[in-house]
């Protein structure tokens, strides 16, 4: 019992950490994230700037802020597009079964089963690179495991009595959908959406990195890690900022997820 | 018997529905390779030339066609950017990325399936709570950042290997290994906690069932409970889900490679992406997929072998 | 005296205060002698046993008293000195078979497993016995079972491997913990037959567990009454269902339907108003309906099944009628038909009711758990639409009252009631829209009997207030004979016989109701 509650109390302390400074992010930065300074290039993290500069001379923490902002903001966006059109899908395919299921989730199946970085990486491809872009790969690549967890509920529900007591009171087909059986799903779709967070912010960092993601003069977390693989050698608190940033935020948000 | 064959069937067609999406999927995109290799001030007659010798002015179902035809004989065509066949350029990459998938699903099952019944065999006690925590920290680890950490601390710090570099397999298979070694655990590392999590999370759910209570009450050991009757069961939902781990760590070494300058499959892909080479990027697509639908095909055949409850003719029950 | 337990007390340790489930019981059990413990959910009776064998949760802990097996006491042994007891002296048969049993592995392996434990035997001589045991516990074809898995036996023949298992060490005590209460009546006899020839061939003293009073006076010389955790009362079972000297005993018994006893209350009130009046108007009437299934859900390519075949019946209004039958037999795909939930039938069924309800098993599963009791019953009045917020309100107190709920019923959220308090909230929803007909689908048999006769009582006062007509569903034959005016009965998808239900029960004319009647307890 009190491990639980420890656990749940880190995980808020770090999604707290985490929160306070993309919110403050918005209105405040202690420096311009983007204003360059040749005179203080690639320097160590001293007080006046927290997580030292760039090889730009530009303030790390500053571009740490800004950063967390812009993968937030891809990451809420992928799982947006993932959450509304996978449940829409799954709710009525699992409901309604037949052959448009069949025929969805053998599709589904089969994107579902290769590895979505390269589905991400194809749909990249065709639409091109860019923030706006990796949204809508990442959400469509989100699309069939969302559909796939609320259809699998759906099909178990549909079969409770509840729902048969509300088709015998004459509930329309959409009322019994969305209002008498996705209350009863909610717990395992805020799991879902909690983990399709991380996912999201996982693989924003990967694409990013890769060069495929946000472009330059952006901060995003995985945009600054790939610029600062070259100055590893010679500026390491470069890359340490932004990827403990993605590693508390990920790991804050699992901890809450497992033990609320 | 008859179950594979249609497996091997539905496998077949999985590829070709793949080798469809692939195909077309590069044929509608606006930006040509045509203009990528010859810039946006080029005169309408070179582009027009160009089409023609690449055969992009006839119609999509006859390319696809002779594509796939060209692809059944194993040309994937020409790279525009390196200039030379993709076949070649491909397999001469697969060698890096295969070794180092390999290498990683070693270490993970090796790893994780040791620790995961610690784990839960310890239920509730102090090295599980500190696995627990481990774990969840390890999952939200970046492999790619990881690997930088590795190179940090490995390479620029201890100097055990030069970052950056790359000895080649034929050049000399020891150095080969020594310089995959860090990539692998930098992608082993994520996976191994996923396993170890789930792997758990499967023996504690077991444990709770009934016929665990039956097996106490014959008078077996905890030991001979969690061996004889809870391990098998516990298994086999882990056989799936290794499958998809093995998937996703082949495309995870996408990016793993590039972090550690390694020319595979992945880096190649990239490049191609960024340089709109469609053919490299069709030709690693079909590749790796062919690669995932084996090994989905090898795991599922393994499921069936294993539970008994699956029955061995026609679908499942 | 075989086994003693004495002053034994059992708590949850997960919660504070204790919570503590069994307090200071104590009873012994003689050799070959088979005793039964009888009681209400929650009245510590499978505690008390899974704790013989500690076999209970690791959350609960004995916090006193003995358990002696010839004068050793079980509790203050170590664990290798207690396993040498568990399975060799005392075994265990418990209420699932299915999934009590290993699901990966072999029939015979399971079963020989107890010898490799307890036994010296070679591999060889392991399989013989095991066989043989198999075949004393009725299995004819112990060589082909030997290979099989769990899945591919059905529920009757899994407990019979349950006890073959459990048999094969000759142990001095079987703990039976609700043996045949998952299976249907039929087998159940079977089961308890041979659970009966064990003791008699073998001299195993049995502790049988139970809720079914019935079970117990078939089975057992001696019983003890459990409740909340007491002993009630202990003594001769005929004794005790003569004479109950405790006030928890005698309403128990009361409760309990039997064809052997017809409340005279009810008699009176069968009379339906309709017949009174001299002319009868239909209800319900089904016609030569045929209901199919496909397995793998396909229509195509599945495998076509029959699960209703030729069913025709009809019934008037203000009557109550029974459909009986085992699981399989079609009842309940029968009843979804005729309620409206499948409309994938052949034949003809026509009902005056507009909208016929249902109130089924698990209430748990007929009610949203996400929702709280108030919007459950206020749902049908705002799909009808038409009413205000106001009189929603009102409406749905005034059926809280009628199905004796109290009003702040309305805000729990259904985990928060109790089984009998679901039930209620069902029957509630569905007279929300004041229909006339209601199909009620096993709806008491997962109650406890003194719920249960509570619920019939509240179904047969709501039928007289509203006029209601019911189609009453039900594998127990008692409950059946208590309430209904005529009975169908059904096997296998057909109507094998159907009639008034004082007539059917004197005077059976089919060879399947004879045998569901004979088994009867």
């Amino acid at each position: 019992m009190r491990k639980k509650n420890l656990n749940f109390i880190l995980g808020a302390i770090l999604i707290g950490i985490v929160l306070l400074l993309v919110l403050v992010g918005i209105f405040y930065t202690p420096y311009d994230p983007n204003a360059m300074n040749g005179s203080i290039k690639n320097t160590a993290p001293s007080f006046a700037h927290w997580f030292g500069t760039d090889n730009f001379g530009r303030d790390i923490f500053s571009r740490v802020m800004e950063g967390s902002r812009t993968t937030f903001f891809v990451a809420i966006a992928t799982v947006a597009i993932g959450t509304i059109v996978g449940t829409l899908v799954g709710a009525f395919t699992g409901y309604y079964g037949g052959a448009l299921d069949s025929v969805l989730m053998r599709i589904n199946d089969g994107i579902t089963s290769f590895p979505s970085i390269l589905l991400t990486l194809v749909i990249i491809s065709i639409f091109g690179i860019g923030k706006y872009n990796i949204i809508l790969a990442l959400g469509i690549v989100f699309i069939p495991s969302f559909a796939r967890v609320v259809r699998s509920e759906y099909m178990v529900q549909k079969e409770m009595d509840y729902v048969k007591m509300a088709k015998l009171m004459g509930a329309s087909d959409i009322r019994i959908l969305f209002i008498h059986i996705l209350p009863n799903i909610s717990s395992m779709l805020f799991s879902t959406i909690t983990i399709g967070f991380n996912n999201a912010v996982l693989a924003e960092a990967g694409m990013s990195y890769l060069g495929l993601g946000v472009q330059p003069p952006d901060a995003s977390l995985g945009r600054m890690l790939s610029e600062a693989q070259a100055y590893l050698f010679s500026a390491p608190w470069y890359a340490i900022a932004p990827g403990v940033m993605i590693v508390i935020t990920v790991l804050g948000i699992s901890l809450i997820n497992e033990e609320r | 018997m008859k179950y594979i064959i249609r497996k091997i069937s539905t496998l077949i067609l999985t590829l070709f529905i793949v080798s469809i999406f692939t195909f077309t999927a590069f044929q509608v995109i606006p930006g040509d390779s045509v203009l990528s290799t010859l810039g946006m001030d080029a005169s309408p007659e070179a582009i027009q030339a160009l089409r023609q010798e690449r055969g992009l002015d006839e119609n999509l179902a006859l390319r696809y066609g002779r594509w796939l035809g060209n692809v059944l004989q194993g040309d994937f065509g020409k790279s525009t950017q390196y200039n030379m066949e993709v076949g070649a350029l491909v397999s001469s990459r697969l060698t890096v990325t295969v070794w180092l998938a390999l290498l990683s699903i070693i270490l993970i099952i090796a790893i994780s399936i040791p620790l995961g019944i610690l784990s839960a065999m310890k239920e509730g006690g102090i090295i599980d709570r500190m696995l627990t925590l481990l774990t969840q920290t390890m999952m939200a680890i970046p492999p790619f950042f990881l690997g930088m950490i590795l190179t940090l601390i490995f390479g620029i710090c201890l100097k055990w290997f030069v970052p950056g570099n790359y000895v080649s397999f034929s050049e000399n298979k020891g150095k080969f290994f020594a310089y995959l070694i860090y990539p692998a655990i930098a992608m082993a590392i994520p996976k191994i906690a996923m396993t170890v999590k789930f792997l758990r999370s499967s023996i504690r759910r077991q444990m709770h069932l009934e016929y665990v209570r039956t097996a106490k009450s014959k008078g077996n050991s905890k030991k001979d409970i969690l061996v004889k009757h809870v391990l098998k069961n516990a298994l086999i939902p882990v056989i799936t889900f290794l499958g998809m781990i093995i998937a996703d760590v082949l495309a995870g070494s996408i990016i793993v490679e590039q972090v550690f300058n390694l020319p595979g499959l992945g880096r190649l892909l990239v490049v191609a992406i960024s340089s709109r080479d469609y053919a490299v990027v069709q030709a690693v697509v079909l590749y790796i997929a062919a690669i995932v639908v084996v090994i989905n095909l090898f795991v599922d055949v393994l499921y069936r072998i294993i539970d008994p409850r699956i029955s061995k003719e026609g679908g499942a029950e | 005296m075989l086994l003693d337990v004495n002053n034994v007390s059992i708590g949850f340790a997960d919660t504070k205060p204790m919570q503590m489930v069994v307090n200071n019981i104590s009873f012994q059990v003689d050799q070959g002698e088979i005793l039964g413990i009888v009681g209400e959910s929650g009245s510590g009776k499978s505690m008390t046993a899974l704790s013989i064998m500690g076999l209970h949760k690791d959350t609960a802990r004995i916090t006193s008293g003995e358990i002696r097996v010839e004068g050793n006491n079980l509790l203050s042994m170590s664990e290798n000195q207690k396993r040498s007891y568990l399975g060799k002296e005392i075994a265990m048969v418990f209420q699932e078979p299915m999934t009590s049993l290993n699901p990966v592995m072999k029939i015979g392996d399971q079963v020989s497993e107890m010898l490799a434990i307890h036994t010296r035997l070679s591999r060889k001589e392991q399989k013989e016995k095991t066989l043989e045991a198999l075949f004393e516990v009725g299995l004819n074809n112990p060589e082909e079972l030997y290979n099989k898995y769990p899945h591919e036996l059905s529920g009757g023949m899994r407990q019979r491997v349950m006890i073959a298992m459990a048999m094969i060490c000759k142990p001095k005590i079987l703990i039976a913990d609700e043996p045949t209460t998952a299976l249907d009546v039929s087998v159940q006899a079977q089961i308890l037959a041979l659970l009966k020839k064990m003791n008699k061939e073998h001299g195993v003293s049995i502790i049988l567990i139970s809720h079914d009073l019935g079970v117990i006076r078939t089975m057992c010389e001696r019983t003890i009454v459990m409740s909340q955790g007491k002993i009630v009362e202990q003594g001769l079972v005929e004794d005790i269902f003569r004479n109950p000297k405790q006030e928890y005993t005698k309403k128990l018994i009361d409760a309990v339907p039997s064809i052997h006893k017809k409340m005279v209350e009810i008699e009176t009130v069968v009379q339906s108003p309709s017949k009174v009046n001299g002319q009868v108007s239909k209800m319900l009437s089904v016609n030569g309906v045929n209901i199919y299934y496909y397995q793998n859900g396909r229509i195509r390519r599945g495998v076509k099944k029959q699960i209703v075949k030729q069913a025709s019946f009809h019934i008037n209004e203000g009557e109550v009628v029974g459909i009986v039958g085992e699981s399989g037999s079609g009842k309940s795909t029968l009843a979804k038909a005729i309620a409206g939930l499948n409309m994938f039938y052949e034949g003809e069924i026509t009902c005056t009711e507009t909208r016929p309800q249902m109130v089924f098993q698990d209430p748990y599963s007929s009610l949203n758990q996400a929702k709280k009791v108030q919007w459950i019953l206020e749902e049908p009045l705002k799909i009808k639409g038409g009413y205000t917020k106001q009189e929603r309100r009102r409406l749905v107190k005034e059926k809280l009252s009628e199905v004796g709920l109290l009003e702040e019923i309305g805000n729990r959220y259904v985990y928060q009631l109790s089984g009998g308090q679901r039930q209620r909230v069902c029957i509630a929803a569905a007279l929300m829209l004041h229909s006339k007909f209601v199909i009620l689908d096993e709806a008491v048999s997962a109650l406890d009997v003194t719920i249960q006769r509570q619920i019939l009582n509240l179904l047969m006062e709501l039928k007289d207030k509203h006029n209601l007509t019911y189609l009453f569903i039900s594998h127990d034959m008692n409950v059946i004979h208590e309430i209904c005016d005529r009975v169908i009965v059904m096997n296998e998808g057909k109507i094998v016989e159907q009639g008034d239900t004082g007539e059917v029960f004197r005077a059976p004319k089919d060879e399947y109701t004879k045998k569901l009647l004979a088994a009867i307890l």
